[in-house]
């Protein structure tokens, strides 16, 4: 698997309400994305006006994150952000972008503590260990290596079996003992 | 409550596949003829071509009759009709338009028979009721403004047909913000003289989906969700029709 850079697509406005054209919008990005060969898109996120823009017919937050709620049911990538709607003010899109990027740096983050700490982990699917980004697993990797190859410990116990999986660089492999 | 003509649309088309663009089509016209006041519109119909039509890439009758009944499993209005397609052999456009008409007064006919005998109905409400209006059902062809354009096409279409679609019938064409329908009738004599029997809608809501781009992007692998509905998609994943392979097969045919 090709080392490509994850990326998240945020899309700011009024959404009032969302319509197929905006969510088509993320499937054209994240098709160009893939073709390109060099990104993998993991997530959209669709983050409403606040209330107080005060464009003329601007129906309230509420209603519009509910609409684009509903219609991102059947999106499994794409997902509504009440943040920018729940400031006390209009929030300028460039702190809109500051701030979901800190999100997922956070969470990034929170994954790696997982793994280093050799916590229990719910899913250790491919996509789980897949979305732990390769490129910045490799800081951690020298902590342990077994044969050669990255080793990441999961304590998950699945069907009386202990789930030793790799992330070397032909991708994740999991040998199960 | 005015008496309003009872109106049935007919769409004749590949729908290789269904689009959320052919449904749009229904919607528009029937909003527009409500807003004449004239008409109401009782029924909408999508009657997908037959098999020997031999058009390149044109996947099996059983596929597109099935997509369009997913497509309209969410519209109390619009149905699928296989007749069409069900034929030995292709069906030129009037005769489908003359099948579904007789269809339509054999039923109000079933129904005028069920009342005069007093028999009983089940929901005598009134919808029913209205709707077992002496008037006729009028039958019309939805299409969209580029049909108009192929009536002047050498060979294309017999001259009396086209007659008696206008005539008979009546035609409901949808165009794109910017076309000019209405030249295509002034070039044409025939379309001139019928032009009160021709709906012309236009469409403000920029819509450009082609079954044909539908089909390129499934090709491709490319993303065609929110322009063809969910449970089309689906299918057209599972039986694996619109690939790359798949494709390659009809064209070696």
């Amino acid at each position: 698997m090709k080392s490509r850079i994850p990326l998240v697509l945020l899309a700011c406005g009024s959404f009032n309400p969302i319509t197929n054209m905006h969510m088509r919008l993320f499937e054209l990005a994240r098709d160009h994305l893939h073709q390109t060969g060099r990104y993998r898109v993991i997530e959209g996120i669709i983050s409403p006006v606040n209330d107080s823009y005060g464009k003329k017919g601007l129906v309230s937050a509420r209603h519009r994150i509910a609409m684009a709620q509903l219609a991102l049911e059947t999106s499994d990538w794409i997902r509504v952000d009440p943040w920018e709607s729940e400031q006390e003010k209009w929030t300028e899109t460039v702190k809109v972008l500051r701030h979901h990027y800190n999100e997922s740096l956070r969470s990034l983050q929170f994954r790696k503590e997982l793994v280093r700490n050799n916590w229990h982990i719910e899913r250790a699917t491919e996509d789980f260990l897949s979305s732990l980004d390769p490129g910045s697993l490799e800081e951690q990797v020298f902590q342990g290596d077994f044969a050669g190859e990255p080793l990441i410990l999961l304590n998950r116990t699945l069907r009386g079996a202990h789930i030793f999986c790799s992330m070397g660089r032909s991708g994740p492999k999991s040998i199960i003992n | 409550m005015k008496s309003r003509i009872p109106l049935v649309l007919l769409a004749c088309g590949s729908f290789n596949p269904i689009t959320n663009m052919h449904m749009r089509l229904f919607e528009l016209a029937r909003d527009h003829l409500h807003q004449t006041g004239r008409y109401r519109v009782i029924e909408g119909i999508i009657s997908p071509v037959n098999d020997s039509y031999g058009k390149k890439g044109l996947v099996s009758a059983r596929h597109r009759i099935a997509m369009a009944q997913l497509a309209l499993e969410t519209s109390d209005w619009i149905r699928v009709d296989p007749w069409e397609s069900e034929q030995e052999k292709w069906t030129e456009t009037v005769k489908v338009l003359r099948h579904h008409y007789n269809e339509s007064l054999r039923s109000l006919q079933f129904r005028k028979e069920l009342v005069r005998n007093n028999w009983h109905i089940e929901r005598a409400t009134e919808d029913f009721l209205s709707s077992l209006d002496p008037v006729s059902p009028e039958l019309k062809l939805l299409c969209g403004a580029d049909i108009l354009k192929t009536f002047s096409t050498p060979n294309l279409w017999k001259e009396e047909h086209i007659k008696e679609i206008v005539e008979k019938f009546g035609l409901v064409c949808i165009s794109r913000a910017g076309s000019d329908p209405v030249q295509y009738i002034s070039e044409s004599e025939l379309l001139t003289q019928f032009q009160h029997n021709i709906h012309l809608v236009t469409e403000q809501i920029q819509n450009e989906i082609s079954a044909t781009h539908i089909r390129h992007a499934l090709c491709k692998g490319l993303s065609v969700k929110y322009l063809i509905p969910d449970s089309v998609i689906s299918y057209i994943k599972h039986y694996n029709i619109y690939t790359e392979e798949s494709e390659g097969k009809i064209k070696g045919i």
